[in-house]
Parts: C-alpha cells; structure tokens; sequence
C-alpha cells in the first residue's frame, strides 16, 4: 500500500539539484510523486508534477528547491551571509532508508568512535557526555546544545585531535544541520548540514554541503571529505529496521545519548508527520 | 607517485588498496567525480609520465612492490592478466550499477544487475573451486593484482545492490582481502571482525 502523504510532508520544501547555474535535466520522484526539474540554459528552473502541473522552485542554500503543497517560508541560513565563509556543495548520494532515519544518524554523536573512527571518534574515547537538546516554540526547530566529542579529524583543515564543541540545528523534519568548532578558526563555527529529498518513504537522495572557513583547500578536497564520511554512514543507516523511523514510545529503547533523537521524533510526533514513519501497530486488531 | 582520484571511486579504491597492501606510498590529489557525467579513472602521474586506468596502474605497482603480486611463471602470470581483463570487462556492470544507485548516474540497472550477477557467479564458481585446492584467492597460493584488480567490484556488492548470499565462495574471498596485512577499507566496505582473532 501507498501512503497518503500527510499535508507536513505535501507542505514542506525539498531539494532537487545543486544550483550550479548550468542547464539542467532531472527525472525523479519527491514523496512518492513523479517530478520533473528542467533549466535550459541560462533560462530560470522550472519543475513540474506528473500531471504536467507547474511547481514552484526556489533557489536558496546553493540548492532548487520544490514542493508539492503550499509551502510557507524556507528556513533561513543566516551564517551563510558571513563574509569569508564558503560554501561547498557535496553532490547527491542516494540512501535506502527513511529520510528520518537520515537525519536520525545526522544527529548521533554515540556512533562516531566506530563509524568514523581516526576521524570524527576515537574507540578509546566513546564517551557522549550530557547535552542540552530544546524544541524552540517560536521558530519550531528541534536544537540541541553544549555537544561535546573528542575527535582526531574534526575537519579537513584539522592539524590534530580537538575537543569539538558542536550545536544541532532541524527546520524542517527532512533537514539536519550542525555548528561545530572550526579548527582553522577556533571563534568560529563550521556549518555542515544535509538536505533530504525523500524519493519514497525508504528511499532518499541526500544533498551534503557545507558552509566553512577553509583557506587551505579547494572545493574537491572539502566535498571529499564530508562525502567520505557520509558514505560510511550509509551502510549502518540502510541496514537500520525498520528503515523508516518509528514514533511510538517504547517501539526502541533510547539512552541518555539519543536525547536530541528522542525530541526530534516528539517533534515529528506532535506536527502529525507520518511520510517515512513507520505505522503505529493497530492495537484495536 | 600521486594519485588523482577521489575516495568513492571504486577503481582508485583498487590503486589505494594494492598501494597499502604492498606498502608502497602514494600522494594523493582529489578529482570531483561527482561533478561530470561519468567517473574519471585513476591516473597515476610519476616523474613526468603519467598512466590511466586500473590495469596500467596495477601492472606498474606490481614491478614497484616487487614479491607475488605479479607471479613470474607463465601460466600464473597469464591467469592474473586474465583477471585483469575480468575486473575491467565483466566486472565493469557493478561499478556502473553502483553509480547508478549511488550517484544517480543513468544507465539501464535492471540489465546491469543481469550483468553483475553472472559476473558474481563467475567468479563465485572459480573462487569454490579455488577453496578445493586450499587458496582464497584467485590466482596461486597468495594476493595477486588479480585479487586487487576484482576486489572492490565485490566488496562494495551493498552500495551495487547486488547481495553476495548466493556467493559464499565470493565471501569467503573478501573476508580473505579483508585480513591481508595492511588491507584498507573504503567508504561502503564492511570489514567485520574475525570470529578466531
């Protein structure tokens, strides 16, 4: 069976491409839906829905973005107008699982020391130490705080192992962000994030980019660096059941580490998301 | 020696991992294989020359690391050169459906899986018949470039699609590759640990 797309999901931005500027032809799917993205070249982006239906397209964050519904504003980056940072897309990479599991294993810092060990962990120091995490009403994000992880290879531009101090950012369920210390620049925060395009409820296109200080290297050299870590991020999300991300109480057994995946799926719980949520047991049957 | 390719491609995965297994020493310098239509092969540039693609490369590393990896005699050594051919031909449809289902490259998958499939077989039917004879691997006793050459094609079967349950024998081989000293994974290879260690 076909899920109907809840109006969360119909309502809410998602990306189709990097916005590179060239001409461009993409046949895809977005929530189910058959989407159609095309640029000729130097003319302006157009999407269309599988009934020829024009949709509208955005271009924000280095990204096009569309959407099937009536969608009110797209989150704002405001880190991204500070002068000297760059921004680097990371190309798209598909993952066989819910977006949410996505963002989930975006979130969770226990993981680093054995899936990005000598680089975002240490397995000697697999420690999560307590952290803030807040649902803030008035912009309804799901942030978490005071994040602290010892790492051998925080960023590209590391020389060494740091303390990295990190913060949480999700404006929307199918968008995760993070601010973490810049070794380059240590009064200044890296921005890394992700952005989901759910193709289906279990399959989903990421688009990884970043938003850096980085004088020392070119844009290949940054993008590789994050697509490396993303990849060996794949295989433990896709291998996840179910792959899509279960709300009910209890359906997993969280530990004091996963307090931001326990607010994030409150979150998802409370706005009524059910695109990439696994169905409640029906308890009446 | 340096080595132009990018940490996701399956092909530089080949040159990076005979490198570490022989402990030879290469500099390394980023291509975006994600920006173009298509990857670009590894290119290893030395001194002023420069030589593309898996099979030069491996056949070059070979004569640098000296040892087995490129066996003297003819009859082993026209076996590896066979595998090579393997690795670039047969082999070819799991490199190309992993970008497919990766990177979203175009391509026909469901003729590709075909393809991946009896090539899986392939080797899966030499590599049985191989552990007969008491040798993980596909040419002689020991790694051969062979080994290398068809490695990554198999060993990244999750990001190809392709599940190697049908092929023990296969799996065998990558749990062999896997425990070589020196063996370095890449991004999609799942190293699990050895139940005897």
């Amino acid at each position: 069976m076909i899920a109907p797309i809840d109006p969360v999901a119909r309502h809410a931005w998602y990306p189709l491409a990097v916005d590179d500027g060239q001409a461009l032809r993409r046949r895809t799917t977005l929530l189910g839906e058959p989407v159609a993205l095309d640029r000729e070249t130097g003319g302006a982006p157009a999407a269309t829905d599988g009934e020829g239906r024009r949709l509208p397209v955005v271009s924000r964050h280095g990204h096009l973005w569309t959407t099937l519904g009536e969608p009110g504003a797209l989150f704002d980056i405001p880190e991204a107008r500070e002068p000297g940072r760059r921004f680097v897309p990371c190309g798209r990479v598909t993952i066989r699982a819910s977006g949410l599991r996505v963002v989930e294993n975006f979130l969770d810092m226990a993981h680093f020391p054995f899936v990005h060990p000598g680089i975002l962990g240490d397995e000697a120091e697999p420690e999560v130490k307590p952290y803030r995490v807040e649902i803030v009403a008035s912009t309804d994000e799901v942030w978490a705080t005071e994040c602290v992880f010892h790492q051998p290879r925080a960023a590209l531009s590391a020389s060494g192992g740091v303390e990295a101090a990190y913060r949480y950012r999700v404006p929307s369920p199918f968008v995760a962000m993070l601010y973490k210390t810049c070794p380059a620049r240590p009064d200044a925060l890296d921005v890394v994030g992700i952005f989901l395009q759910p193709r289906h409820e279990t399959l989903t296109d990421v688009f990884p980019f970043y938003y850096v200080f980085d004088e020392e290297n070119g844009d290949a050299e940054i993008a590789e660096f994050q697509q490396m870590i993303f990849l060996q991020d794949k295989s433990i999300v896709e291998n996840q059941i179910p792959p899509t991300l279960p709300l009910d109480v209890g359906a997993e057994i969280p530990t004091r580490a996963d307090a931001s995946s326990v607010a994030y799926r409150r979150w998802l719980k409370a706005k009524g998301l059910t695109f990439g949520v696994t169905p409640t047991r029906d308890r009446a049957a | 020696m340096v080595l132009h390719d990018h940490v996701l491609s399956a092909e530089g995965y080949a040159v990076r991992l005979m490198a570490a297994l022989s402990g030879l020493v290469l500099d390394h310098r980023v291509v975006d294989i994600l920006a173009g239509p298509a990857t670009p092969p590894p290119l290893l540039e030395i001194d002023a020359a420069s030589m593309t693609g898996v099979r030069p490369i491996l056949l070059h590393l070979a004569g640098e690391a000296g040892g087995g990896w490129l066996p003297a005699e003819p009859a082993g050594r026209a076996a590896v050169l066979d595998w090579l051919d393997f690795a670039a031909g047969n082999l070819s449809a799991a490199r190309r459906l992993r970008e497919i289902r990766l990177f979203g490259r175009p391509g026909d998958a469901p003729a590709l899986e075909r393809a991946v499939g009896s090539a899986y077989r392939r080797l899966d039917d030499h590599l049985a018949e191989r552990l007969i004879e008491g040798s993980p691997f596909l040419v002689g006793s020991g790694p051969t470039i062979a080994d290398v050459a068809c490695f990554p094609a198999v060993a990244l079967s999750d990001d190809v699609g392709v599940p190697l349950d049908r092929f023990h024998a296969v799996s065998r081989f990558v749990d062999a590759v896997t425990r070589l000293p020196g063996f370095v994974p890449m991004p999609g290879v799942l190293v699990l640990p050895d139940p005897l260690a």
